[in-house]
């Protein structure tokens, strides 16, 4: 890191006489101040570039020769230009009229009964809800005969009877799997069951 | 640079694989949803909808039966003669031609049925699941009817009848709504909503795994919702609800009340007649009775407040309140606290361990409180009080009181007839009687001051041991006292004649007045007779 001394004086914001009272004091100032003059040294030892003769005039000859050269490319036949002008088009019109149709065609009715396409987020909440309820029960269930009887015997018919509704809700989407009242109820099942086993745990710490 | 663009035969063939290129790239940019985008399952299946309408002429007292399954049911009832049905299929099958197939082959039915009319959808559907079959049988399907097919339905029906129309309906997975219908009105729904608006007649519903609500409903109604909440409001008749772990709430029954619910949270006010709720383990919250009203929640935390007449709860565990009982109170609460509160005839109540506080009695107080903590106030009659262990504070009992409290410390203020206090261990203090006082302590401090009358021909017995007695007495009281200790001092604030002869310890007597009432001290501690 240059000495903020050295740097004041390169920005002009202290001036030599300052600066060549610190000078003394400091060895980096010092080190900079003599890789400086070694640089105005090598500078001034190299060759000024000398332009050789005729220089400029050789170079405008070959930007003429360039130019020359363009044209006679560029000046294709008339047939040749419409027909790639007409297959550029072509292309353009194809990607053009393919693209609009699939922006601008209409999208097909919604479903208002059947799942559609929400049928893959019902499919995911039901899979987080029995990965949840799978982890609850390994913890919940044997947390049971902590409880009173009655309270135990409460909880397990509970957990039968939304067990029961799972497995009817599970045979009608078999038949109907789009159905959104069948999955909505699935859905409540599961999380009834997944508060059921939190409620568990609750009761029997 | 001279701005130029130079076209060589490399660009040029580079032009045109750029301009066809770009088309392809756009097209799959923006068709990129309808290739990739989509779940396989989803990504060819057809959904199509199409209604189908009936209509037929009903008849009074018919009945029509409505036969769905997987429908939602919106019956509606009208001022006008025929039955308008109108049902709308959604199918969703994976091939275009199995929809036509499917929509030709079925039927709205609308026919004549046993005494009434008959309602349903017959559809191809029993031949379509098969087609979801697996293993061998989807093997033969495939052999015998082509192609599996992955197969969804979904109906909604719409019906208007007449207003007075009975229905029978039979449904599974769809809501039912109903609406200013009147007739004998039976319903059976599994997992479902059912939802009844301005009805009249009688109504009978099943349901389970979902809600029932009856609104404006004038007739007597019968609701058996397992796992489903019930909601009941301004009902003109009786009500019978039957269900479990949801909910339920009523709101202006004029009828009786009859709940009958295992695990279910019960709330709500006005009841015209009687109302009967049983329940386990969930807050039931009742106001405004004016019947009966009989709560049995085992574990309940029970709130009632406004009963016209008798109430009576049993509950074990939970807190129970009861605030404004117009007849009489009775209370079993296992383990329950119990605070009650304007009580206007007798009021009994059985609970332990937990504390136990009543005001306000018009009629007789019994409480049996097993270690209970106990505070009574303002009873009008004659107060009874069984506890052990804690504290009984009784303040302004009309008639007599009857403590019996093993070792509970007993504070009494302000008893309109005889005071009869047995305890042990603990101090007895009584304040402000009227009428013939009875302690019997063991080991017990006894403290008796500003006796407001001394009953002529009464008694005032304070009996103890090991403890002091203080008697307060008024200056112009006119008894009779014999005070004995048998290892203590005897202090009076009166003139006594020392009886010399007692081998048993100390003994006193002195008259005060003339006639008036018996005065007997024991302990071994010290007695002191004051003078107020």
């Amino acid at each position: 890191m240059n000495c903020e001394f050295y740097q004041k004086r390169e920005l002009g914001e202290m001036d030599e006489g300052e600066f060549s009272c610190h000078l003394p004091t400091c060895a980096e100032c010092q080190k900079l101040l003599e890789q400086d003059a070694r640089i105005l040294t090598l500078a001034q030892s190299l060759q000024k570039p000398t332009a050789s003769p005729l220089l400029w005039a050789k170079i405008e000859n070959t930007l003429r020769a360039e130019q020359q050269s363009n044209r006679r490319h560029r000046r294709f036949s008339w047939p040749e230009q419409k027909w790639a002008l007409l297959r550029i088009a072509a292309v353009l019109l194809l990607g053009i009229g393919l693209g609009s149709y699939f922006i601008f065609k209409p999208e097909p009715a919604e479903p208002r009964l059947l799942a559609g396409a929400a049928l893959q987020q019902v499919e995911k909440r039901e899979r987080e809800y029995t990965e949840a309820i799978a982890a609850l029960e390994r913890v919940a269930l044997p947390q049971m005969a902590k409880l009173d009887a009655e309270l135990m015997l409460l909880y397990r018919d509970r957990l039968e009877t939304i067990d029961a509704q799972i497995a009817r809700c599970k045979e009608a989407l078999a038949e109907n799997p789009s159905n959104a009242h069948i999955l909505r109820y699935l859905l409540a099942a599961l999380q009834d069951k997944k508060e059921t086993l939190r409620e568990l745990l609750q009761s029997s710490s | 640079m001279t701005g130029e663009i130079v076209i060589t035969e490399e660009r040029g063939l580079a032009m045109k694989k750029f301009f066809i290129y770009i088309p392809i790239v756009l097209f799959l940019a923006i068709s990129r949803d309808q290739f990739f985008a989509a779940e396989k399952s989803n990504e060819a299946r057809i959904t199509e909808r199409q209604t189908y309408s009936q209509r037929l002429a009903s008849a009074p007292g018919k009945t029509l039966y409505v036969d769905m399954s997987q429908a939602n049911v919106i019956i509606s009832g009208e001022a006008q003669n025929d039955i308008v049905a109108e049902a709308t299929v959604e199918l969703s099958v994976a091939r275009a031609e199995l929809v036509k197939d499917f929509f030709s082959q079925t039927q709205l039915v609308l026919e004549p049925y046993r005494q009434g009319f008959r309602l349903m959808l017959r559809s191809p559907k029993e031949r379509y699941e098969r087609r979801a079959d697996q293993g061998i049988r989807r093997l033969m399907n495939f052999l015998f009817e082509g192609d599996a097919d992955g197969f969804s339905m979904a109906t909604e029906l719409a019906v208007r009848v007449p207003s007075n129309q009975s229905l029978v309906i039979e449904n599974k997975y769809g809501d039912i709504t109903i609406d200013n219908v009147n007739g004998a009105l039976q319903i059976d729904n599994t997992s479902g909503e059912v939802v009844m608006k301005r009805c009249e007649g009688s109504l009978d519903l099943t349901n389970n795994y979902a809600s029932a609500e009856v609104n404006e409903f004038k007739g007597a109604v019968t609701i058996s919702n397992s796992s489903g909440a019930v909601t009941v409001v301004n009902i003109s008749g009786n009500v019978r609800i039957e269900n479990s772990y949801k909910p339920v709430r009523f709101e202006k029954i004029t009828g009786s009340l009859t709940m009958d619910g295992q695990s279910s949270d019960v709330s709500g006010t006005g009841v015209g007649g009687d109302c009967f709720i049983t329940t386990s383990y969930k807050p039931i919250s009742v106001s405004g009775v004016g019947g009966k009203l009989t709560i049995n929640g085992q574990s309940c935390v029970v709130t009632v407040s406004g009963a016209r007449q008798d109430v009576l709860i049993e509950s074990s565990y939970q807190p129970i309140r009861v605030d404004s009982v117009g007849g009489a109170l009775t209370i079993n609460g296992q383990s329950s606290a119990v605070t009650a509160n304007v009580v206007a005839k007798d009021a009994t109540i059985r609970s332990s361990y937990q504390s136990i506080f009543i005001q306000q009695v018009g009629g007789i107080l019994n409480i049996d409180g097993s270690s209970c903590d106990v505070t009574v106030r303002d009873v009008k009659k004659d107060a009874s009080i069984l506890s052990s262990y804690k504290t009984i504070r009784v303040d302004n009992v009309g008639g007599s009181l009857k403590v019996d409290g093993g070792s509970c410390s007993v504070l009494v203020d302000g008893v309109g007839g005889n005071a009869d206090i047995t305890n042990s261990y603990k101090y007895v203090v009584l304040k402000r009687t009227a009428g013939s006082i009875d302690v019997r302590g063991d080991s017990s401090p006894i403290e008796v001051s500003q006796i407001t009358k001394v009953p002529a021909g009464g008694s005032i017995n304070l009996i103890t041991t090991y403890k002091p007695v203080t008697l307060a007495l008024p200056a112009n009281a006119a008894v009779q006292i014999s005070a004995r200790t048998q290892y203590g001092k005897i202090r009076s604030d009166f003139p006594v004649y020392l009886n010399n002869d007692d081998d048993e310890g100390k003994a006193v007597k002195l008259e005060l007045g003339s006639g008036g009432a018996t005065v007997r001290v024991e302990t071994s501690g010290d007695i002191i007779l004051r003078k107020e």
